[in-house]
């Protein structure tokens, strides 16, 4: 089952897309947030002819590790994992609409916490959740072929990312700083 | 006779050493609401053996709107009471002693934690969502490590950062500049503070929650919750319980801090700034599958739709 937020039928407006949910809208006044990513990343997804956009917050890099025997692929939301969000958000945005050949991509979130005091650098990436979301998602992405545009991941900085519907500017937040254009998916390809 | 007035000092510059600095913000810890009285009483209750049911309801009853609170949240989807609970009684008896002492607390902390931290948080509320999953997260992972209070795991996630309340309220200034070293020099956030202040919101919390009667292995996990290898070894505790049990506790909350961080619940201007002692994941035999599997779990309860997390809304 894909974690789909319902949407106010009358007007638009900012969407919030929570933790391991994902959401697609047509609606040209709405505009979809992922608040405060810390490892998690905000993966959005622009058809930038019919104007579907979609975004996704995955959590944790790959859903194979929490198979087991009684719980099966369909009891894990697919927006979950990066490497299950991905097509599942695809699938969506073709649900509603979109084409996938017109789907591009940005992604932004997959911060990473610091290491311990004195330890080496491979020591400290023994959680490294963030950098591994990210790589997941760029193999989900190349995996289907969608260009990704733009990419702002890593650091050890807390970000916002919003999507807006009408154009596909994604625009990237730093927690406490100020919002900055990461990508303009509405763009005509050049 | 001519005497002399004391004048005391009006800003924190004007205070030479870290403890006096320390003792001159701990002065303004009433600007903040205290933890009720009647919330701290039940939780010294519950942790007493031969407590009854009867006793806790007694002591819940002395404050109205506690009470209220408290029974608003019994009845909400998230606990799943096949009935109307109209008593404090009822619900201890339906949902367990220790489950109305994890309510008893997070209730009374919507109050400490509930403000707009300007250029902290993105959201009103975030300190109150980061506090309340670091305190579920906190019980989780007490219960699958064996710990054997894990509602006190729950109350020390939930206080861990009660410091940051009184050091942001009071020290609003120090406390940006501390922000903005964080972001400017690559340092951690409590780096950042003992380099501008001389403490940090850790020593903070455990004189605050010392002053509130807390159990002593309790505020130890909050003063040493940034450095848990500290709260296992009696000289460097600082005085504040040391050993394998306070150890294990401020183990547990580093952790749970750290899921929390990740996840990025109620994330501030300080980010993922935050030094994860590795030795935890030995101490409480940890490996990356099972840290993987509790950020599922801290994930699943932000999803509930009823949880707790929801009471302020």
């Amino acid at each position: 089952m894909v974690s789909v937020l319902p949407t106010n039928p009358s007007t638009g407006e900012a969407i919030s897309v929570e933790m391991a949910q994902l959401h697609v809208s047509t609606r040209l006044t709405d505009s979809l947030i992922a608040y405060g990513l810390g490892a998690c990343v905000a993966v959005c997804l622009y058809d930038n002819v019919l104007r579907v956009a979609g975004m996704a917050h995955i959590v944790l890099p790959d859903h194979q590790a929490f198979l087991s025997g009684s719980k099966g692929q369909a009891d894990l939301p697919p927006a979950k994992f990066g490497n299950t969000a991905v097509p599942a958000l695809v699938e969506e945005i073709v649900k509603n609409g979109g084409l996938r050949e017109n789907i591009r991509a940005a992604i932004a979130g997959g911060a990473h916490i610091f290491g311990d005091i004195g330890k080496n650098a491979a020591s400290s990436s023994r959680l490294e959740i963030g950098e591994r979301n990210a790589k997941s998602v760029l193999e989900s992405l190349a995996a289907l072929g969608i260009p990704v545009i733009a990419s702002d991941v890593g650091g050890s900085h807390g970000r916002t990312v919003t999507l807006k519907v009408c154009d596909g500017t994604v625009k990237v937040r730093p927690i406490g700083r100020t919002e900055e254009l990461l990508a303009a998916l509405g763009k005509t390809k050049t | 006779m001519q005497t002399t007035k004391t004048i005391e000092p009006t800003h924190i510059s004007e205070v030479e050493s870290p403890e006096e600095r320390l003792a001159w913000l701990l002065q303004y810890a009433r600007d903040i609401p205290p933890l009720p009285r009647v919330a701290v009483q039940v939780a010294n209750l519950v942790d007493q053996p031969n407590t009854s049911a009867a006793q806790v309801a007694q002591a819940l009853s002395m404050d109205q709107v506690l009470t209220a609170r408290v029974l608003k949240l019994a009845n909400s989807a998230f606990y799943g009471s096949p009935r109307r609970i109209s008593t404090v009684t009822e619900a201890i008896v339906l949902l367990g002693m220790r489950t109305i002492r994890n309510m008893t607390m997070a209730v009374s902390c919507f109050d400490l934690y509930d403000r707009d931290v300007k250029g902290y948080t993105d959201r009103r509320g975030d300190m109150w969502r980061h506090s309340l999953c670091c305190g579920y997260a906190a019980q989780q992972i007490a219960t699958r490590v064996r710990y054997p209070l894990p509602e006190e795991a729950f109350v020390a996630g939930l206080l861990h950062d009660i410091g940051k309340v009184l050091i942001s309220l009071r020290l609003s200034n120090e406390f940006r500049l501390a922000l903005e070293r964080v972001t400017e020099e690559k340092i951690t956030f409590v780096e950042a503070e003992c380099a501008i202040l001389g403490f940090d919101h850790a020593q903070v919390g455990a004189r605050m929650t010392e002053q509130w009667n807390l159990p002593p292995q309790l505020v130890s996990a909050i003063r040493w919750h940034h450095d848990p290898a500290s709260a296992c070894d009696a000289s460097a505790s600082g005085g504040y319980k040391s050993g394998p049990e306070a150890g294990k506790l401020t183990a547990i909350v580093h952790l749970a801090d750290l899921i929390c961080i990740t996840l990025g619940i109620g994330l501030g201007g300080d980010g993922l700034n935050y030094r994860l002692q590795e030795s935890v994941l030995e101490l409480l035999n940890l490996d990356n599958q099972t840290v993987e599997s509790y950020l599922m779990l801290v994930s699943d309860f932000v999803s509930q739709p009823d949880s707790l997390l929801k009471f302020g809304s």
